[in-house]
């Protein structure tokens, strides 16, 4: 544990409404909405009152004040099981869910309403999450019968399967794109990560291109990937109780790894590599890692009901902190500030803010959606408007 | 002149031995019997969930031939590229590989190690099956969902399944 908390994590508000757990919170990309999933089977859609500022409005501080958020809309009546998790695709206009019911539903804004436009079937049991491609011409789902799918998305809400891919030995519990585009990462019960590209020569096929696993990889189920807004980095939380940051570099196919960190997969051959193994901190199955928008934090929730926030520390810092955890190989990674019982059982998704990088949003198995906001030590940045709905 | 109780000594290591030995040859036996009855019912497996597959294939080609609007265009590639996969499946000599790699650095049949090829390519055949009957939207009628019988889905309908009658030559 750090011996000095530089920052503390302040509770903003609690949002009550989902008769069941919580499974996942998503910010929509620019940042005026909240999304929330629910084992209820609705999405419930999170936003400042009539009249109020919304979020992170232009001009607004580090820190600014948030406005109590009131329940805007509830989506329902399309799936038949728990909606496990909601993802906005990158220009705002659709929403996608992926239910335990074996489909996966994508909602737009229509008038002010939003309307279920199409439903992808294919998957034979349980979709645990489906993501959005950073052009939103595709989306990627995976699920408990070991696959990842690729969808195509073409003009007018129309979704075409792309490609099946097998390969997982286990649930798979969670896709997630690079920022750049061409490459695709999902976790699995297997304890193994693997990263997805399109196979060399084009033709429209995806090859699992590395699979992260063995010594430097978990040990455990892996519940959650993510890459940093950079590109450059990934982190993935484990069953393990360890966050691990996977360096992500590229190489040609002649050359191992030769090729430094950077934004586009492109054409080059990922061989991504373990930078930190964070682990010590928490005592629990690590459920869902994001990180902030400017890059500086990474956030996680735990079956501990804790929320703990990491930082890159300089090595002085490290030192001074006792060092990144018990395994010694934290390389650099030490934790901020942790919000112990953040909720009241189980912590499922984590997600920062896409814009302002000290906002933060959880959801649990109490059914709660929570906004906390990382302070810096001493309290200082922006007004301190609390306004906790108890 | 050896001692002629020396062969006392060592008796019971003989008698080991021997039992070793003939524990080895019924084992051998034994295990080539049962080998040969898993082989036949794992190779009947593979076989019947190919068999489908192809003749999935089959019944699509005829009905574009009867209708040739009948499928969605953009089912084309999959089925295509599902033909490639069945053509290339091994069936008649699934051992090729494994032979062609013992020619050329020769082991013990124990020491091979299991072909992990022949597995990745059903998985394959399997996915890419899917592909196609999710892009037609029939994946309820394939009874492709949980709960459904058989090497990795049921023939339409869940009734008992028949063997693809006749050449699945391509």
């Amino acid at each position: 544990m750090s011996l000095e908390s530089f920052e503390s994590l302040e509770l903003l508000q609690t949002l009550e409404g989902h008769d069941e757990r919580v499974w996942c919170v998503a910010w929509s990309p620019d940042g005026s909405t909240l999304a929330s999933c629910s084992a209820d089977k609705t999405v419930r859609l999170w936003a400042p009152g009539p009249g109020a500022p919304p979020l992170a409005a232009a001009g607004a501080g580090a820190a600014a004040a948030v406005a109590p958020l009131v329940c805007s809309a509830v989506l329902e009546d399309s799936h038949t099981k728990t909606i496990r998790c909601a993802a906005w695709s990158n220009d705002g206009r659709h929403l996608a869910t992926a239910g335990f019911d074996g489909l996966t539903a994508v909602w737009e804004r229509q008038g002010g309403v939003w309307e279920s436009v199409a439903t992808l079937e294919g998957h034979e049991s349980e979709v645990k999450c489906v993501a959005w491609s950073p052009n939103d011409g595709a989306l990627a789902t995976c699920g408990r019968d070991k696959s990842v799918w690729l969808w195509e998305h073409l003009p007018g809400n129309d979704f075409e399967c792309l490609d099946v891919k097998p390969g997982h030995g286990g649930d798979v519990k969670a896709v997630a794109w690079h920022p750049g585009g061409e490459l695709l990462a999902s976790c699995s019960y297997d304890d193994s990560i693997k990263i997805w590209a399109p196979e060399p020569g084009g033709g429209g096929e995806w090859e699992c291109a590395q699979t992260l696993a063995g010594p430097s990889g978990h040990s455990s189920t892996v519940w959650s990937v993510a890459f940093s807004p950079d590109g450059r980095q990934m982190a993935s939380a484990g069953d393990d109780k360890t966050l691990r940051v996977w360096e992500c570099r590229f190489g040609n196919s002649s050359d191992d790894g030769g090729g430094g960190g950077g934004g586009g997969g492109g054409s080059r051959r990922p061989s991504f590599r373990l930078a930190a193994a964070i682990g010590g901190y928490h005592s629990r199955s690590i459920f869902s890692c994001s990180w902030s928008a400017d890059g500086r934090w990474l956030a996680s929730g735990d079956g501990a009901n804790c929320i703990r926030v990491f930082t890159r520390g300089d090595e002085a810092a490290a030192a001074a902190a006792g060092g990144g955890g018990a395994d010694g190989g934290g390389c650099g990674w030490v934790q901020a500030c942790a919000a112990e019982a953040a909720h009241e059982s189980d912590v499922n998704s984590v997600a920062w803010h896409p814009s302002d990088a000290t906002l933060l949003a959880s959801g649990g198995d109490d059914g709660r959606v929570r906004l906390w906001r990382l302070r810096a030590a001493g309290g200082g940045g922006g007004g301190r408007a609390v306004m906790a709905e108890d | 002149m050896g001692d002629p109780f020396e062969s006392v000594l060592d008796l019971e290591e003989q008698h080991i031995e021997e039992g070793f030995e003939a524990g080895r040859r019924d084992g051998l036996a034994a295990g080539l019997q049962e080998g040969r009855e898993l082989g036949l019912q794992k190779g009947f497996e593979i076989g019947l969930e190919v068999g489908h597959y192809a003749g999935c294939v089959r019944a699509w080609r005829a009905l574009q031939r009867l209708d040739p609007s009948a499928l969605p265009a953009r089912a084309e590639r999959g089925i295509a590229a599902l033909e490639g996969l069945l053509a290339a499946y091994p069936l008649y000599d699934p051992q090729a590989r494994a032979h062609a790699a013992c020619r050329t650095r020769p082991q013990p049949l124990r020491a091979w190690p299991p072909d992990q090829s022949l597995q990745d390519a059903l998985e394959a055949l399997r996915a890419r099956c899917k592909a196609v009957v999710a892009t037609m939207g029939a994946t309820a009628a394939f009874g492709l969902a949980e709960g459904a019988s058989g090497a990795g889905g049921a023939a339409g309908g869940g009734q008992g399944r028949q063997p693809v009658g006749g050449s699945l030559a391509f």
